[in-house]
């Protein structure tokens, strides 16, 4: 079965500048997709593009294999919600939500019928002659949804249709969204500036940035192995460091040879960046005297973590050399595991989880602690922050 | 203390009494003469009233009177529509908007006298139009326009256009586009997002501009007066005569009230479409 929608290198030019910069793209039917970038980066022109508000430089735009590049938006076979709702004012709610069916040649009984389900659809059964400036900005996105599908589009646009609702509705409003979809069975095309909004509802995620594709892939695939600095750093927070590879294959960190355990992927140029989440580091005290004291054990306070690790991992609990002072890495003998000492320049407790701040040297590191942060921690002091080396992901230079 | 209260009263007296001293009273006047008895006698009286609404002529005026000022009230909306709509959508170019918009303003800062004297010109049996309608082939012989309906109707919508092109044009551009969008989404061809969202939208200012062209046009004067040859009598000119000629107060001030209480109506049956439908908006 071929693709519900096929972007074949779309380009779209304003002037001298380029919105879109040869997008290829393929949605599936029944796919929830999220356009994710930052404001300005095109995916809102994107999705004007496929609406047919905008007609594409160059380039294909193929719906079943059709070539809509040229149609009008109401030949398209698709529907939007757009940011703003665009709520007709001076129709009632039902009809908003009965114009597409009334266009399309719908007898006004059954556009009734039709439109009544759509509003039940979306909850809203009881707010039918009511006018769109006598709803709250919940319903009127309801409303928006419910004009929309009632068309029973084969792929559904939505422009940002969340972003005028408060926190705490959008997150209701996400997972209910998920599940209509579901229901429905319809292709959402969903375009949001908010990664966990596009993490919460998305099948696949495809990030962009500068009129340009940067990754497409599951939440997880951009999470944990990001395409390009741009993307790690967009998508949650991310530690960056430099790594370098000598002819010999060996893999350095920040100047330390890297310890390559097995899966972790190293791509073919010489140098590049490593990401590491905040929550994959652990913190741990460094003792006042450790400096003499080169043999040290783990001291019972990050044995707590080593032991997890040690249980996730499946490898020995990493030693630590805290004989190195400041911010040079120090290459762990348990084979996959890496540390570094750097001094909290920052404690911040968000109540869930505790972000520890702090510099190795010239590098700045975040760190993410569940709960509560422990009561040994305090800013300035100088600690040791330790990761399984299998949780970065190295991403090459480009240049 | 005292300067927090005497600003704004201050601020409102102004027009308070210019609106009593030139509205109220001027208005007040006329009522009053309208209702007392002529002559010599004292009291009030609906005679002058009875004089107005019991002769067929009258009726006969008022008729033409409603008549030219519906006319051009409808020529100005489908001449004005358009044009508003060709300065608000189509014309991209903002120094040229800016020039048709100027074009539009121009002739309202002319005498009314020297553009209806133009128009008599223009009109006239060797005028331009006439030339050129014959030159065209269209007609056989000159068209009468002066002293006819028309005449006076060619006159007052080139007078009165720019109102309703300017509240159309205000209108229009306040049409939110991304509605014309969904409608273009929902499936709506160019001529349907027209009839069912961009008419209904600009509905308040088609309203307001034909209440505007209305009014003026039934209480006109100058126009009707100079394009009617002395063949047309509009319900101005009889105010006109009984005020200036005949002195007969009582019986203009008839007159002008039932002008006034006739074009009132219009004005609130018009209003009530305006609010019954953009009550929405």
């Amino acid at each position: 079965m071929s693709a519900l929608l096929t972007l074949d290198s779309v380009c779209q030019r304003f002037g001298a500048s380029t919105a879109l910069d040869a997008i290829s793209l393929s949605v599936e039917q029944g796919e929830f997709i999220a356009l994710l970038g930052p404001s300005g980066c095109g995916k809102t022109t994107l999705l004007r593009t496929i609406a047919g508000f905008l007609t594409p430089t160059s380039g294909r735009i193929l719906i079943e294999d059709k070539d809509v590049s040229a149609w009008a938006p109401y030949r398209r076979p698709l529907n939007t919600v757009f940011q703003n709702y665009a709520l007709f004012p001076h129709l009632s709610v039902l009809g908003n939500v009965m114009y597409g069916p009334r266009r399309a040649g719908v007898a006004r009984r059954d556009a009734q019928a039709q439109s009544h389900e759509a509003l039940a659809l979306v909850g809203l059964t009881d707010f039918a002659a009511r006018f769109p400036r006598e709803l709250s900005g919940g319903q009127q996105q309801r409303v928006a949804l419910a004009r929309a599908i009632v068309n029973r589009p084969k792929l559904l646009l939505l422009d940002e249709p969340l972003s005028a609702l408060d926190l705490k509705l959008r997150k209701r409003v996400q997972l209910e969204l998920k599940h209509l979809q579901q229901k429905l069975g319809i292709a959402f095309l969903f375009v949001t500036h908010d990664q966990e909004e596009a993490m919460t509802m998305a099948d696949r995620i495809v990030v962009m940035h500068g009129g340009r594709i940067e990754q497409v892939g599951t939440g997880t695939e951009i999470y944990r192995r990001p395409a390009s600095r741009f993307v790690a750093e967009f998508i949650g927070d991310a530690n960056i460091l430099p790594w370098s590879c000598d002819d010999q294959a060996r893999v350095t960190l920040d100047g330390t040879e890297l310890a390559m355990p097995g899966h972790i992927e190293v791509p073919p140029v010489a140098r590049g960046i490593a990401v590491l989440r905040p929550e994959d580091i652990h913190v741990s005290p460094t003792r006042p005297h450790a400096t003499d004291d080169a043999s040290s054990s783990p001291t019972s306070a990050d044995a707590a973590p080593d032991t997890n690790e040690t249980t996730i991992m499946g490898s020995p609990s990493p030693r630590r050399d805290p004989s190195t002072i400041g911010s040079s890495m120090s290459t762990p003998p348990a084979a996959g595991c890496m540390a570094l000492t750097a001094v909290v320049t920052d404690l911040v407790s968000i109540g869930s989880h505790t972000v520890v701040h702090a510099q190795a040297g010239e590098h700045k590191l975040l760190a993410r602690l569940p709960g509560l942060p422990d009561a040994s921690l305090a800013s300035g002091q100088t600690v040791t922050l330790s990761w399984r080396a299998a949780c970065m992901h190295l991403i090459g230079d480009a240049a | 203390m005292m300067s927090g209260l005497r600003a704004p009263f201050l601020l409102l007296i102004v027009p308070l009494v210019f609106f009593t001293a030139f509205f109220l009273a001027p208005l007040a006047t006329v009522v009053v003469a309208s209702l007392s008895a002529s002559g010599n006698e004292s009291g009030l009286t609906l005679d002058h009233y009875v004089r107005v609404l019991a002769d067929r002529y009258h009726w006969d005026v008022i008729l033409v009177t409603f008549r030219i000022g519906l006319y051009t009230t409808l020529a100005c909306l489908l001449l004005g529509y358009p044009l508003a709509w060709y300065l608000v959508r189509i014309v991209k170019w903002r120094t040229w908007r800016r020039i048709c918009v100027i074009m539009l303003v121009v002739p309202l800062f002319t005498s009314n006298i020297v553009r209806s004297f133009g128009w008599m010109v223009l009109l006239g049996r060797n005028g331009l139009v006439n030339d050129g309608l014959m030159g065209l082939g269209l007609v056989d012989r000159p068209v009468r326009f002066l002293g006819t309906e028309l005449g006076i109707l060619i006159g007052m919508v080139y007078v009165l256009l720019p109102f309703v092109v300017l509240a159309v044009g205000n209108a229009l551009a306040r049409v939110d586009s991304s509605l014309e969008q969904a409608s273009s989404d929902l499936g709506a061809r160019p001529a349907a997002t027209f009839m069912h969202v961009t008419l209904p939208l600009t509905l308040p200012g088609i309203v307001s501009g034909a209440i505007m062209v209305f009014t003026l046009a039934v209480s006109a004067y100058v126009t009707p007066a100079l394009l009617s040859g002395g063949r047309i009598t509009v319900l101005s000119m009889l105010i006109f005569q009984q005020y200036s000629s005949v002195f007969d107060f009582h019986y203009g001030g008839a007159l002008s009230v039932v002008l006034l209480v006739f074009t009132l109506i219009m004005v609130a049956l018009a209003a009530r479409i305006g609010t019954v439908k953009g009550s929405a908006t």
